[in-house]
């Protein structure tokens, strides 16, 4: 009987003794990530039937139980891939905007003084001073076009490379996971079932960690092992195996990585676009919703102004008389054709006000041709039949389309996407910039009506009028009054008439075209009441270095709405490029704060459930030593009853 | 509901941080004095921002063009009033020279004033800039804008081109004026036109041979003097024009500073309560961190 007893103080020792090492374990890791709470779990033995009834023989620890909640953990999860992908946009984002919109360093400023200059060269065409200043000016733009898109290009590289090491981290978690796994199912196995409470939340962590790299799903196998996939179903971890994932250059995107997995052994795929989640997905979806368009914007304004300014400076003579030349450099479109393809195509600008931010596929599928925006994926309608008579016209662009093209040939088009990292002034000497106008008008001075031609104004730069003979117009004309309301233009070289026009003294007229349609490249407008007699010539502009016309034309296109299909000045679409990133990072910024306040939700919901307490510890740690102390007693009462016995019988 | 030690010591932690994070925005606004820290503070005022600010920037260019313009209207009207005084002297000799007592010698010495009366006429004429252009030779401002032979007969070498300077976004002013608006084209008594020039020499040329001047020489010399007046009145009209766009020109200049400070600029009232709000904040939130850490079981266990 007594013995009986001593067993029972004795089980009561020992699994106090558990209880209360479990406690200190417990305090022990009150600082420890991913830690749960264990529990030891408390049963009374089996008891002892005898005749008197079942007897009571003490207590076992049946088990000790981390606290642990699979909802809780999963949202936990759930809540770290979301809060990573959105902190990392918006701080991505937020780096982007600052650069974009800081007055030094962004392009306004840099914009308005190259403007300024033109005013200043056109106020004194004459003086090289400001024609240099222009230049210099010119000069300083392309520069910080060059160095906005220089910066995005390097921001683009730091991407890949981050890239390049979170795959790595990635790699090494889903290393560890597998390993846990092993660990997990051999540690079951030699413990009769217990659970490996302190290895199991050891791989949560693993999984809550590799969740802020990229978001995963997870299947927890019957062997205690834990599946684990990224993407959409595609396995990372199965068991004690991991797959490796990796970084791949992209053949039609310089700079730019494919994220890869493979297991070992076999062919890696690529899974770039159904990774999210986590600093991956952040940076993804930086690349793609953020940094590639604002790259692609500043390419399209770099190719709009560029191409506009170059027209207008054809549209000039030098000091010298020359026709001006291409101010700025304008990268053409850049085309990719995939490995396979048999035909070629060509591809330029056409009408650039017309450019989208968007890059594009272009397909051939035997019979015809198929473009399709990259951003959208929608189709884009094309005019023209490809030959390079008629090519395809569809957004700004021009594609003439070569010989053998096959089925299935297809080209990745990134129209502007290196223009602003090439744009460069081409004139280098300040009297070669085109600022005065080649056509020059005079009314005779024998005139006696009170008719008036204007200035003159280019429309077309390459009319043969300009172009064949340089330094002369050909031919020069002279309109001449037949009468008050009707005259006639004429070939100054050749003195034959090549027109006739009517005249109303009220309306004035346009000489140009003709009636037949004789267009020699610029208007001239009459105006006023012309005599009978009365004549106005129009030639070149020899020696014409005081003129200031094509400068202003050039000055006038700052606040001109010439870009995004008319819609925007230079600035305005500077402007918009800046707005519409500001308003990615605040709404990056938006959700990653909503989002933090899920994850801290997640983090309490978790850390009620799991977490440790120390003022309950504190109440454990005093309840089990009391009942420690307590079975203790019973060990001690056990001896004295034994003693009392062995005394009585003794004595 | 049980709540874990690491928990509430986060939580405890988390507000600070958030505290300091409003505080810090708050702090970048009160020294920069701009509301728009960041584009991604208002996306839409800071476009707008860009948008002043670029059109003060061409405003500014704007009222330098002006300047530009008021000083080049301002030698053009000088110089035409000179002419106007020359042109004035050569009348009262062709008024005097046609005084019948005068002898031929007589007439041959005041034709020696109009000679050099003439030269001071081409030289106006062929008056430079402060960047050595000719003022009156249109387009071809490089050479002189007249020149003449050895027998006296002025050329004009111009062109008919007028420069323009732009002073607003939809207005051009013109700042000068060819040689053949100011000097040539008067019509004469007999019914062509002539030169500024020709009027004077055929005059002088009369007086030389001793002759008594055509009464003609009288009208058309008035005539000469009209034309550049009426010149000279437009240059006048220009100037006026110059000194209202100006004044346009800064009230809108005014009107986006106005803006631009209504967009971007901090209400310090405001913002400096929103300060002081936060600091207490932030101190309530250490004051209750340091409290609540402090209590434990542990403290009162044997």
């Amino acid at each position: 009987m007594a013995s009986e007893l001593l067993n029972i103080g004795t089980s009561a020792l020992l699994s106090y003794q558990r209880a209360l090492d479990t406690t200190g374990h417990n305090i022990a890791n009150v600082n420890t990530p991913g830690y749960s709470r264990q529990q030891v779990q408390l049963s009374a033995r089996m008891p002892q039937g005898t005749a008197d009834g079942f007897l009571g023989t003490g207590v076992d620890v049946s088990t000790i139980l981390r606290s642990y909640d699979q909802f809780a953990t999963g949202d936990l999860r759930t809540t770290t891939a979301s809060s990573g992908e959105l902190d990392t946009l918006s701080s991505l984002a937020g780096a982007l905007d600052n650069l974009l919109s800081d007055q030094n360093s962004g392009l306004s400023p840099a914009l308005g003084s190259f403007f300024d200059a033109v005013q200043g060269a056109a106020n004194d065409p004459t003086s090289l001073a400001a024609r240099q200043v222009m230049l210099s000016e010119g000069d300083s733009l392309a520069q910080r076009f060059q160095v906005l898109d220089q910066w995005m290009q390097d921001d683009r590289n730091s991407l890949a490379a981050q890239m390049q090491s979170e795959v790595q981290d990635v790699n090494q978690l889903a290393g560890s996971i597998a390993d846990l796994n092993r660990q997990i199912i051999e540690a079951s196995s030699r413990s009769n079932g217990q659970p490996p409470n302190d290895l199991l939340d050891q791989r949560d962590q693993l999984v809550l960690q590799l969740s802020g790299k990229v978001a995963v799903t997870t299947v927890p196998q019957a062997d205690g092992s834990l599946n684990v996939f990224i993407g959409k179903g595609q396995s990372l971890v199965l068991g004690s195996a991991a797959s490796q994932v990796g970084v791949q250059p992209r053949t039609d995107d310089p700079g730019q990585v494919d994220i890869t997995l493979g297991a070992a052994g076999s062919p890696a795929v690529t899974i770039t676009n159904f990774v999210s989640g986590g600093t991956l997905g952040g940076i993804l979806r930086y690349r793609n919703e953020i940094l590639d368009p604002a790259i692609n914007e500043l390419g399209r304004l770099a190719v709009e102004f560029g191409t506009y300014m170059n027209d207008q400076h054809h549209a000039g003579i030098t000091l010298a008389g020359a026709a001006g030349q291409d101010l700025f450099s304008v990268a053409p479109p850049a085309v990719f054709p995939a490995s396979g393809n048999s035909g070629s195509i060509t591809v330029g600008f056409d009408d650039v006000s017309k450019l989208t931010v968007s890059d594009y596929r272009l397909q051939y599928d035997g019979s015809s041709w198929n473009l399709t925006r990259l951003d959208s994926g929608q189709s884009v309608p094309m005019s023209g039949s490809g030959s390079a008579a008629d090519p395809f016209v569809a957004d700004g662009l021009r594609i003439t389309v070569g010989a053998g093209a096959a089925a299935g040939d297809n080209y990745v088009l990134r129209p502007v996407r290196a223009a602003a990292g090439s744009i460069n002034t081409l004139v280098s000497d300040a009297r070669d910039l085109a600022l005065a106008s080649p056509v020059r008008t005079a009314a005779a001075v024998t005139n006696t009506g009170t008719g008036q031609i204007s200035a003159g104004t280019v429309t077309d730069s390459n009319n043969p009028a300009f172009q064949s003979v340089p330094g002369q117009l050909s031919p020069p004309v002279t309109i001449r009054f037949t009468s008050p309301t009707s005259y006639e233009v004429v070939d100054q070289s050749t003195s034959s008439v090549i027109d006739t026009g009517s005249y109303d003294p009220a309306a004035g007229a346009d000489v140009f075209p003709t009636a037949s349609g004789t267009d020699y490249g610029y208007r001239v407008t009459l105006s006023g009441n012309p005599a009978a007699g009365d004549t106005f010539n129009v030639g070149f502009n020899t020696n014409g270095v005081g003129d200031n016309r094509n400068a202003l034309a050039m000055a006038g296109m700052q606040s001109t709405r010439l870009v995004n299909g008319g819609t925007a000045s230079f600035n305005d679409a500077y402007g918009m490029l800046v707005a519409n990133t500001g308003t990615r990072a605040h709404q990056a910024q938006t959700s990653s704060q909503v989002q933090q306040g899920l994850l801290q939700q997640a983090q309490d919901a978790w850390s009620q459930k799991s977490g440790v307490n120390l003022d309950e510890e504190a109440a454990n740690l005093l309840r089990f030593q009391q009942a420690y102390q307590a079975a203790a007693r019973v060990i001690s009462v056990s001896d004295q009853v034994f003693n009392t016995l062995l005394n009585a019988v003794g004595g | 509901m049980r709540i874990s030690t690491f928990q509430l010591y986060q939580q405890g932690v988390n507000n600070m941080l958030q505290q300091q994070v409003n505080l810090s925005a708050t702090e970048a606004q009160l020294s920069s004095g701009k509301r728009l820290v960041h584009p991604s503070d208002d996306p839409a005022a800071s476009l707008r921002s860009l948008q002043l600010q670029d059109r003060q920037t061409l405003n500014q260019q704007y009222l330098a063009n002006l300047d530009t313009a008021t000083s080049r209207l301002q030698q053009e009207g000088d110089t035409l009033s000179s002419t106007v005084d020359l042109l004035q002297r050569v009348r009262e000799l062709a008024v005097s020279a046609q005084n019948g007592t005068l002898t031929g010698p007589d007439r041959q010495a005041i034709a020696v004033e109009t000679k050099s009366l003439l030269d001071g006429l081409v030289a106006l004429g062929n008056t430079q800039d402060a960047n050595g252009q000719y003022l009156f030779a249109g387009y071809q401002s490089a050479s002189a804008a007249f020149t003449s032979d050895a027998a006296g007969n002025v050329a004009y070498n111009g062109d008919q081109g007028q420069s323009t300077l732009q002073v607003s976004p939809t207005r051009r002013i013109a700042v000068g004026d060819n040689g053949a608006d100011v000097f040539l084209g008067v019509p004469t008594a007999g019914g062509a036109v002539d030169s500024l020039f020709g009027i004077v020499k055929s005059f002088s040329d009369a007086l030389s041979a001793g002759n008594v001047p055509s009464p003609d020489a009288l009208t058309n010399i008035d005539a000469a003097i009209n034309r550049v007046l009426t010149v000279q009145a437009d240059v006048g009209s220009r100037q006026r024009a110059v000194d209202q766009q100006t004044q346009v020109n800064q009230s809108f200049g005014l009107v986006l500073d106005q803006e631009q400070s209504r967009v971007s600029d901090l209400d310090y009232v405001s913002a400096i309560s929103r300060y002081n709000r936060e600091m207490t904040a932030l101190q309530a939130s250490q004051q209750a961190f340091s409290k609540i850490q402090g209590l434990s079981l542990f403290n009162f266990l044997p």
